[in-house]
């Protein structure tokens, strides 16, 4: 009974703040008294979008970490975003500019083929839990230096705006696209959260988690095809977006534990206010420019992860 | 067949490997029995347990073997079905994310299911309850796991397997790291257990708790079965010389019980 | 006649002497370049290496007819269409030195805008004579032209063209002086929104047809503000400079200010496409995109 109704509390509190923080974001900006049109067009994308990646990432950090009941996992260890960023660069430098109102499809394709060759290989019996991990790692490295020499290769103007978007870029992605991303989010964050009870079981290593009656390999399927979908979404709307999937499952699970019924959706909400506040951030720090929103989470991402690998420390 | 749970030939020959883990092991064990598994470190005997309960796929190359439940096969049943009839515990349980022991303990109602939206039923709750006070960890249920003992972490564990609904358990050194009162009371536990129809296979790293407990038990060496009978036949000498051939050992009735029990004999 | 002495004497003479003073010739042949590096010359050039499209512009315009002297070119050099044949010796960020020598040029023109300093440095340590001029703004530019015609042993020809360009210039100041100045912003790119800061030679033409760069007070060549603040600042007209061949992608830009309507530039229906490759690069035919510009802006 206590348990429902602190279960309650945080959700209501984790809602409150980020329509706060969603507020707010609209209320900054270099004009100080925006028009509906500068609002709409240029305020409430971004901020749209950054709920919803933020929300996605964290997610997918948190399903990621279960699945392979390894703290450190996060949306790009698997490598399926350095995919993303092969695809986006490619398409650019092959001149296909698939795009949906500001979102990459490229990019989308890009992860979905890494994606497609994990699950290829996570459906053989054979292959335990740490040996895709470690293809996952491996075809990320491979993602991101063929991602360099492209960069290498290539001549400034098109370097510039990869390397921006390769840092993390709200500015393209338009209203339609913020919506349609923010329902897709939605939609696979709820998939993953119907999951819960699995990636519970999987918290306490693969072994355990098929004595306890988990099926793994169709489980561990399922789960790579929902979360490469939502990190290809998330990256092909976004770009970059480095921490937020390694920092904030941790955060929540330091609040409301590990549980994934209450986690999943606490994750998707915080995740959703640590981005929004990372772009009010990258926007208005240093005008008249702007910051990739990347570089910012990673500021704030990187001494935030050092303190939780300490604390843990204490624990251990 | 009519033993309750049966293991038939099980070989285990893992990739590259020129001697196999496992050479055509066979017991069988029934309703109500706790049966020792003992053999030296490297016997085969984790193997064994984990290769019976699904947890090594024995359909690679090198491997083979069949394993019977109530007369029907064992190992083509899902996880989840199978979870419901065995329950493996292991020795350690490491987490690396923030849980309390209840949660964990919650953790073996896996395998029959629930509804989405409400993490508990009121017979996962009684289960819970009805297994960690069988355990004795009820009292440090809020805890989180990272902080209990190693051994407050075996009785968890041993309470997780319990919720699980399976009537076979298989223990494999899961009580090493429990003090002296708490490894007699698991043992009377485990006893009571079996009288309720439980069937039980312990590998216990010390031969005389599991020689207590235990009413039946096979010895292995190399992944063989060397001799398999009531405890008061294989625990022998002649026995013990074929296991530990280097060390003199000696055995004697425990003046209580009358189990045999071991010790080292006279050093030169 | 009368025209023509209308640019004061004193200027000229300004102009003179900082072109002498820049290309003190220390021994017989031997050459200042713009940032004051001494630089041996043979006397005749006749195999110049261009590391940027405006230099091979440059130096056609000096040599007049005698364009067989280059034998090398960066890429994109197009004007005169003569050069186009030429052979090409990479892009001007980042060319091919190995390319360079295997011309055995005797005499290499580069540019602080855009050249890389390091590469520049390579060739000259293997011998290879490279006069380097600046090109950040229009007097940068004449000072240029003079030391070309310095280095290619046409002195007089060059003092000619600056003459030619500052009459030009002064013709456009003139308009502009009578003109209420109108406030701008020149885009050159998307994704992200890349404009015209001081240090670019482009503010000097904003500012030279009497109009005024919103975001002139950024120290910076191609800063990317954010699109709010253009919004804050609000510009009488947007030019959109078309470079390139791909006409759609600006466009596509211009649209995408439609989505804007309170910006004011949107609502007077001042949004401009500018084709003009003869703006952006600092040749003679500079003044061609300054009028051009200037009619963008003001007509």
């Amino acid at each position: 009974m206590n348990d429902t109704r602190s279960t309650l509390r945080s959700y209501i509190l984790a809602i409150a703040v980020w329509i706060a923080t969603f507020v707010v974001a609209m209320k900054i900006g270099a004009v100080t008294d925006a028009s509906v049109d500068v609002l709409v067009e240029l305020r409430l994308p971004r901020t749209l979008a950054a709920s919803a990646i933020g929300a996605g990432l964290a997610v997918s950090g948190a399903a990621l970490q279960a699945l392979f009941a390894n703290p450190l996992c996060e949306p790009y260890t698997l490598g399926i975003s350095s995919g993303s960023a092969l695809g986006a660069v490619l398409g650019a430098s092959l001149g296909l500019n698939w795009m949906f109102s500001g979102l990459v499809g490229t990019a989308f394709l890009g992860a979905l083929l890494f994606a497609g060759i994990l699950y290829l290989i996570s459906l053989r019996e054979e292959v335990g839990s740490l040996t895709l991990l470690l293809t996952g790692v491996m075809m990320g490295f491979l993602g991101t230096s063929l991602v360099s020499i492209w960069l290498a290769l290539s001549d400034a103007n098109g370097i510039q705006a990869a390397i921006l978007w390769l840092f993390g870029d709200l500015t393209r992605v338009r209203l339609d696209g913020a919506v349609f991303t923010f329902f897709g989010v939605a939609a696979l964050c709820v998939f993953i959260w119907m999951r819960w009870r699995d990636l519970d079981a999987l918290l306490m290593g693969e072994e355990d988690a098929i004595s306890m009656g988990v099926e793994i390999s169709s489980v561990r399927r399922r789960l790579i095809l929902l979360i490469s979908l939502m990190i290809g979404l998330c990256v092909s709307a976004g770009g970059m977006i480095g921490f937020i999937g390694l920092v904030i499952p941790h955060f929540v699970r330091k609040t409301v534990g590990s549980l994934h019924q209450r986690l999943i959706p606490l994750c998707a909400v915080w995740g959703a206010v640590a981005l929004v506040v990372s772009d009010t951030l990258a926007r208005s720090a240093v005008r008249p420019y702007e910051l990739p929103v990347g570089v910012v989470t990673a500021l704030v991402g990187a001494p935030a992860f050092l303190w939780i690998m300490i604390k843990r420390r204490g624990i251990r | 067949m009519s033993a309750f749970f049966g293991a038939f030939g099980i070989t285990f020959t893992p990739h590259k490997r020129e001697n196999p883990i496992l050479e055509e092991v066979s017991f069988e064990l029934e309703k109500g029995e706790i049966l020792a598994l003992i053999g030296p470190n490297g016997s085969g005997k984790t193997t064994l347990l984990k290769a019976i309960s699904g947890l090594h796929s024995l359909r690679g190359r090198g491997c083979s073997g069949v394993v019977q439940f109530k007369g029907s096969d064992f190992l083509s049943l899902s996880a989840r079905e199978r979870a419901q009839r065995v329950a493996y515990v292991g020795s350690e349980l490491n987490p690396e994310f923030p849980l309390r022991a209840e949660d964990v303990v919650l953790l073996g109602r896996t395998s029959q299911g629930g509804s989405l939206l409400h993490r508990m039923s009121e017979e996962d709750r009684q289960q819970v309850q009805w297994a960690m006070e069988r355990t004795f960890c009820w009292s440090f249920r809020h805890r989180e796991l990272a902080s209990l003992s190693g051994g407050e972490k075996q009785l968890v564990a041993l309470a997780r397997a319990l919720v699980q609904g399976a009537k076979i358990l298989l223990i494999d050194e899961a009580l090493s790291k429990m003090d002296l009162n708490h490894q007699a009371q698991v043992g009377k536990m485990l006893r009571s257990l079996a009288r309720e129809g439980w069937s039980i296979v312990l590998v216990a790293h010390d031969l005389n708790l599991a020689s207590e407990w235990a009413s039946s038990g096979i010895l292995l060496k190399n992944g063989r079965k060397v001799a398999s009978g009531l405890m008061s036949e294989i625990i022998t000498q002649e026995k013990l010389r074929l296991l530990y051939p280097e060390t003199n050992l000696v055995v004697a009735p425990n003046p209580a019980t009358g189990t045999p029990k071991i010790f080292f004999g006279a050093t030169e | 006649m009368s025209s023509r002495h209308r640019v004061p004497p004193l200027l000229l003479s300004f102009v003179l002497l900082v072109g002498i003073f820049e290309t003190k010739t220390v021994s017989a042949r031997e050459l200042r370049d713009a940032l004051g590096t001494s630089v041996r010359l043979s006397d005749q050039p006749s195999r110049i290496v261009t590391l940027a499209p405006s230099l091979g512009e440059l130096v056609a315009d000096l040599l007049e007819d005698d364009l067989t002297k280059i034998v090398g070119v960066s890429e994109y050099t197009d004007y005169p269409p003569a050069l186009a044949s030429v052979t090409s010796i990479g892009s001007y960020t980042n060319f091919s030195i190995e390319k360079v020598i295997s011309l055995h040029p005797d005499l290499v023109f580069a540019t602080t805008d855009g050249n890389s300093e390091a590469q520049i440095d390579r060739l000259r340590a293997l011998g290879v004579p490279v006069v380097v001029i600046k090109g950040e703004n229009f007097s940068d530019f004449q000072a240029s032209i003079v030391t070309l015609g310095l280095a290619l042993g046409l002195e007089k020809r060059g003092l000619e063209m600056v003459e030619q360009f500052k009459r030009g210039i002064e013709n456009f100041s003139v308009r502009a002086r009578l003109r209420k100045p109108k406030r701008v912003l020149m885009q050159l790119g998307d994704d992200p929104m890349i404009t015209v800061g001081n240090k670019s030679f482009l503010n000097q033409a904003i500012t030279t047809v009497g109009a005024q760069n919103i975001f002139g007070d950024l120290d910076a060549r191609y800063p990317k503000p954010s699109i709010e603040t253009v919004v804050q600042r609000d510009p009488d007209v947007i030019v959109v400079v078309e470079l390139g061949k791909d006409v759609k992608v600006f466009q596509r830009m211009v649209e995408k200010w439609q989505h804007l309507p309170s910006l004011k530039a949107v609502k007077t229906k001042q949004v401009r496409l500018l084709k003009a490759d003869a703006l952006i690069r600092p040749s003679l035919r500079m003044l061609e995109g300054l009028s051009l510009l200037e009619r963008a802006i003001y007509e």
